[in-house]
């Protein structure tokens, strides 16, 4: 009876234990529906990726404490790279993923690297679980119907060193123009390079 | 004299201050390198170690040469004059870390020697032997910093064997892992079976051990078409063991290594210590026909 007992409760925990299995189906995957998030920008207002449909739109995982986040900000190369295609009706989104960051930790930041795109709070590193993001920084691509159509790494040269972006190729910029031109996108996914994500101690 | 006094305490006040300036800037990088060599003294024709040795701080760690899934690998790269020969540069067995967010990591803690051997040629006509180091990092706690550094040390020639550092080189090639059908290895009969679903596998990967076996882990090399997850160790029976994996081709990539390298690494007889092996990976789309 007791063993009865005991397999009945393994069956039920065995049951248990396979539902976070099915929530991973929802994940990020490139070529499917990027998913929904909703998290506060710098200025404390909700941001919900559901609010650029129609539009492409730009995930960045962030955290500015990062050497190769900072390589990509200290000339204003990923400014640039967000502005040139705001003018072309881009959204560019940075998330914090970074355990202990604040919403004033990315106002801070904003103002001190002259950043005028959200820097979406997610310090509990949820959203960057749901893009199964590893790094910073960690690049997204969404089209204009929700799909997810590139993530990975910024550019191809797993460098920390600024004067290295020139020769690089850069993946985001690239899918960008392809799918502004309405051509297809040569490099889809890559491996992400840079500091592992602070997330929350398990 | 009072003058004098004062501007002498007043130099020894800025020496003080230079000093520590200096002491605490060393102090602060998580990892230093410094280049060491098993001789003394270079005798023409008999090999010998070079290595770079990391020292690394409490907490923070450098990566083996596959870093898992969000490492990058420490690469160390040595250079010697003409006519010797420098061999493939040896990682000793590392360990893993399972940072929070379940990113799997392998590397190194507090010390690491990267070594490789050196064959002077059988005749030398220089008197000293430029030994030159490239070594690159990415250095890791919370939050990560990447590193280099060029080292160097000139040894003179010799007559006769000098060696040097014999104990730390002792203790860190016994750490190098073994090669199947290798010296010291402890695992054998590997063999993997692939299971492919579209471009996805399921990988098992089956072997026995000639001893008994605690702590099992497969830490597989990495491809940057590949995504290797999922990596489940079990034991079936008194001296076998079964790894399951999951290999998932990144979108887009059409083509990647057909055969990649895995540590098995384990507890046994003699303590911790791990075998390479390799294992096959899916097969890649057909090319379309033009």
């Amino acid at each position: 009876m007791r063993f009865a007992l005991t397999s009945l409760f393994a069956v039920v925990l065995m049951g248990v234990l396979a539902m976070p299995a099915a929530a991973e189906e929802q994940k990020a995957k490139v070529g499917e529906k990027a998913p929904n998030f909703t998290l506060k920008d710098q200025s404390g207002n909700e941001v919900s990726l559901s609010d650029f449909a129609g539009k492409i739109v730009v995930l960045e995982m962030f955290n500015e404490q990062c050497p190769f986040v900072v390589k990509h900000y200290r000339e204003g190369h990923m400014n640039a790279l967000a502005n040139k295609y705001k003018e072309q009706g881009v959204v560019w989104l940075a998330i914090n993923p970074t355990y202990g960051s604040t919403i004033e930790s990315n106002k801070a930041i904003a103002e001190k690297w002259n950043i005028d795109r959200p820097i979406l709070h997610d310090a509990e590193s949820k959203v960057a679980k749901l893009y199964r993001a590893t790094n910073t920084p960690h690049m997204y691509v969404i089209d204009q119907e929700g799909t997810l159509r590139y993530m990975g790494a910024i550019d191809s040269n797993r460098s920390a060193k600024t004067e290295d972006i020139d020769g690089a190729t850069n993946y985001v910029d690239q899918a960008l123009q392809a799918l502004l031109s309405g051509s297809e996108i040569s490099t889809p996914e890559t491996k992400a390079y840079g500091c592992t994500i602070k997330f929350p101690p398990n | 004299m009072k003058l004098q006094l004062c501007v002498f305490m007043l130099v020894l006040g800025v020496m003080g201050a230079a000093a520590s300036a200096q002491q605490s800037a060393a102090a602060s990088s998580p990892v230093t390198a410094e280049l060491v060599a098993s001789v003394e003294a270079v005798k023409a024709g008999e090999p010998f170690m070079v290595a770079v040795r990391f020292n690394i701080q409490p907490k923070w760690h450098i990566y083996w040469k596959h870093g898992g899934q969000a490492g990058i690998p420490t690469e160390v790269k040595f250079e010697l004059p003409e006519g010797f020969t420098v061999g493939e540069v040896a990682y000793p067995v590392p360990i893993k870390f399972v940072q929070p967010g379940d990113i799997i990591g392998y590397g190194y803690e507090n010390e690491a020697l990267l070594m490789a051997y050196v064959t002077p040629p059988e005749e030398l006509s220089i008197r000293e032997v430029p030994i030159k180091a490239r070594a690159k990092w990415l250095v890791c706690a919370e939050t990560c910093i990447p590193g280099r550094q060029d080292l160097s040390m000139t040894l003179p020639v010799t007559d006769e064997s000098r060696p040097a550092n014999a104990a730390l080189f002792a203790e860190w090639t016994a750490r190098v892992p073994a090669v199947i059908d290798g010296y010291g290895q402890l695992i054998t009969n590997v063999k993997t079976e692939v299971r492919q679903d579209g471009r996805d596998a399921v990988n098992t990967t089956t072997f026995s051990a000639f001893a008994t076996l605690s702590d099992v882990d497969f830490y597989p090399a990495g491809d940057p078409g590949l995504r290797i997850e999922d990596i489940k160790v079990e034991q079936t029976g008194e001296k076998e063991f079964r790894v399951t994996y999951t290999i998932s081709p990144l979108a887009g990539f059409k083509q990647w290594a057909r055969e990649l390298e895995a540590l098995v690494v384990y507890t046994g007889p003699a303590g911790r210590h791990g075998t390479m092996i390799t294992f096959p990976t899916p097969e890649p789309p057909a090319e379309k026909q033009n």
